[in-house]
């Protein structure tokens, strides 16, 4: 129900400049390959403690949507998706391009982007409320599962390795164990540290495993950004913009295919842009009556695979306000910045919070309309980012993280912890381990403590296991942990039968 | 003759972990016995899972058709110039201890991005100037955070 409240939260001054800031710093990281809506997102939360809740995750939710669409427009444009979930997009976008098409594929993509995104918007809207109910039945046990069923997840975003994956999710809750045990009050694993007391704080954290980890990732090719090599953007862009209206007729019932597709694949665990992307153009190619120039240059291919794409972000915000599982690496991200708001994931989003909550939902579907209208405005320019040149990014990035870690608690430590775990996660991306899980832990963690302790207090003088298995809704969460171990190996067999062309100069460095 | 078998970055990284993941649960024999419960379960399972990564480690060792992309990223050519930028940070970190925020970031942004390759005095001065602003403005004055 809209209240007075509600419309305060969401039209006033600052919640329009977070708006307006997402939307279009999205758009620009999500063009500059290797910088994604994940360090973005993780860049942004510093900034966001001083706000208020919806402006400030109005203002993170926008930067997610515009980021997947800001990588869109160099896959079309220069061959080199921005973001992952932008590669299908860069075989039919670039072949348009090199056919003096580029400007009519960027438009297709915008308004592709935009509606698979607002449509997502409206999913989460009428999806979430009825979901998050689901958590009122939950107690201690299933807390610990969800914690556990959350680790799952981003254990199946771990690359190539699943094991590491969960090394990653075990290493970071066993981060979450240092400071104060608040049960019995007594320090573990601080080492007479008085900073470690209160913990490893989650945003210096998490901006040294995605931030300053990016940084040291891109130095490697520092010998070719010392040569000053870079790919020339196409100056010739020629062609229509604004898709016509008997365009987007046609393309209605791909758009909105697309669109369903790519709001499941992000609600599905572990399954991201890149799928939800793929997913979209193969169904639109199965029902085209063109297949033949699926690869060479499609219309509906850029379509299909935009608006599902798009259609993730959306998508993955559901398991995340309704039950505290992120859908993506990003969405774990936005996850910290939820908490840091002091907004828990469930019901009482939708009872206590129901006004923040809301508002905030709006704010994405009105995110995603403001990032198609500036998305034909600027979208030129956005491309020219791409040639902007690493040797400033740089400096501007770490600069940013380190006052980003000091800033949260006026804390110097926190600004070498923040580089200690840049470093962690440069080893961690350099050895096969995604470091997606140790943030993910480090949120759960506290959760899986005292749902694990309060269970064991419930389960008296039973047995766990027995404990456990004698409630319904456990039995249901085991057995999705099962399926979501089980699930990457379908899923990445999926994605490779998919993905049969390589794109060239595809960004994999991202997180997103 | 077949030449000398490449042992799999795994088998180092798990021997690696599995010695931590060992220390870490010796550690929880000196907290009080409750509130090392938890921490039990999970190092357990970090030992369980770190010589898990030993055994697979040893299985691509003996069958190198099992090496997957991700085992073969971490060499000392490719690690040394990011191993440099980081050691920059560092001292950058201890320069903002001794000088303040605004005096280590005017010396660390043009240092960074001549070790970067750039040459243009006018990038230089623009980009270390307008970052010092930025910074000052939003954080300083906007958002009234007190940098050392």
């Amino acid at each position: 129900m809209i209240t007075a409240e509600l419309l305060t939260n969401l039209f006033n001054i600052e919640t329009l400049i977070g708006l307006v800031v997402g939307v279009v710093g999205g758009m620009f990281i999500g063009a500059l390959p290797g910088l994604g809506a994940t360090m973005g997102i993780a860049l942004l939360i510093p900034i966001t403690f001083g706000m208020q809740p919806t402006a400030a995750l109005i203002m993170l939710t926008a930067l997610y949507t515009s980021a997947i669409y800001g990588g869109s427009i160099t896959a079309i444009l220069i061959h080199t998706p921005g973001t992952p979930a932008s590669a299908a997009t860069a075989m039919d976008g670039y072949a348009l391009t090199r056919q003096g098409r580029g400007l009519q594929a960027v438009g297709i993509s915008t308004f592709a982007s935009m509606t698979g995104g607002t449509l997502s918007a409206v999913a989460l809207l009428f999806i979430a409320p009825p979901l998050a109910r689901i958590s009122l039945m939950f107690n201690a046990p299933e807390y610990f599962l969800i914690a556990i069923f959350g680790l799952t997840i981003i254990g199946s975003l771990a690359g190539d390795n699943m094991l590491k994956g969960l090394i990653a999710g075990v290493a970071g809750l066993c981060i979450s164990l240092i400071g104060f045990d608040i049960t019995v009050g007594v320090a573990r694993f601080t080492y007479r540290i008085s900073e470690l007391e209160s913990g490893i704080q989650l945003v210096p954290a998490l901006i040294g495993l995605f931030s300053l980890s990016q940084v040291l990732i891109q130095a490697e090719n520092i010998e070719a950004i010392r040569r000053g090599e870079k790919t020339e953007i196409n100056a010739k862009l020629e062609g229509r913009l604004l898709p016509t209206l008997k365009e987007i007729i046609t393309a209605l019932p791909n758009l909105i295919r697309s669109s369903i597709i790519g709001i499941f694949v992000g609600i599905l665990p572990g399954a991201g842009g890149d799928i939800g992307g793929w997913l979209g153009y193969n169904e639109a190619k199965r029902w085209s009556k063109n297949k033949a120039l699926f690869g060479k240059g499609s219309p509906e291919a850029i379509w299909a695979s935009e608006a599902a794409n798009n259609a993730v972000t959306g998508g993955a915000i559901i398991p995340l306000v309704t039950l505290g599982i992120p859908g993506s690496s990003a969405a774990a991200v936005l996850l910290g910045g939820l908490m840091i708001q002091g907004l828990t994931p469930g019901h009482t989003m939708f009872s206590d919070n129901a006004n923040t909550t809301y508002a905030i939902i709006l704010g994405f579907m009105f995110a995603n309309i403001l990032m198609g209208i500036i998305g034909f405005l600027i979208a030129r320019r956005v491309a020219k980012v791409a040639n902007a040149p690493t040797g400033i990014l740089a400096p501007v990035i770490v600069v940013l993280s380190v006052v980003g870690a000091y800033a949260i608690n006026l804390s110097y430590f926190d600004a070498c912890v923040m580089a200690a775990f840049g470093l962690l996660g440069y080893f961690m991306r350099k050895t096969g381990f995604a470091t997606a899980p140790v943030v993910l832990a480090i949120i759960l963690g506290s959760m899986a403590e005292q749902g694990f302790k309060r269970a064991i207090l419930m389960a008296k003088d039973e047995n766990i296991l027995a404990y456990y298995f004698g409630r319904p809704i456990c039995v249901v969460l085991i057995l999705l942990i099962i399926l979501s171990l089980a699930a990457p190996l379908g899923l990445k067999a999926l994605e490779k039968k998919m993905s049969k062309t390589p794109v060239a100069g595809a960004d994999t460095d991202s997180d997103d | 003759m077949a030449g000398k078998r490449k042992i799999n970055n795994d088998v180092y990284i798990g021997i690696l972990l599995t010695a931590l993941s060992g220390f870490l649960f010796y550690e929880t024999s000196k907290i009080h016995p409750e509130a090392a419960q938890f921490p039990k379960v999970m190092i357990a399972a970090f030992i369980i899972m770190s010589v898990l990564l030993v055994f697979f480690g040893i299985r691509k060792t003996l069958n190198p058709a099992l090496t997957l992309k991700s085992d073969t990223l971490l060499k000392f050519r490719v690690i040394r110039t990011p191993l440099i930028v980081f050691g920059v940070v560092v001292i950058y970190l201890a320069l903002i201890r001794f000088t303040g925020f605004f005096i280590a970031t005017f010396i660390f942004v043009p240092v960074f991005m001549i070790f970067y390759g750039v040459k243009s005095i006018r990038a230089l001065i623009l980009t270390d100037v307008l970052l010092n602003l930025f910074v000052y403005g939003l954080f300083v004055r906007l958002l009234k955070v007190m940098l050392p």
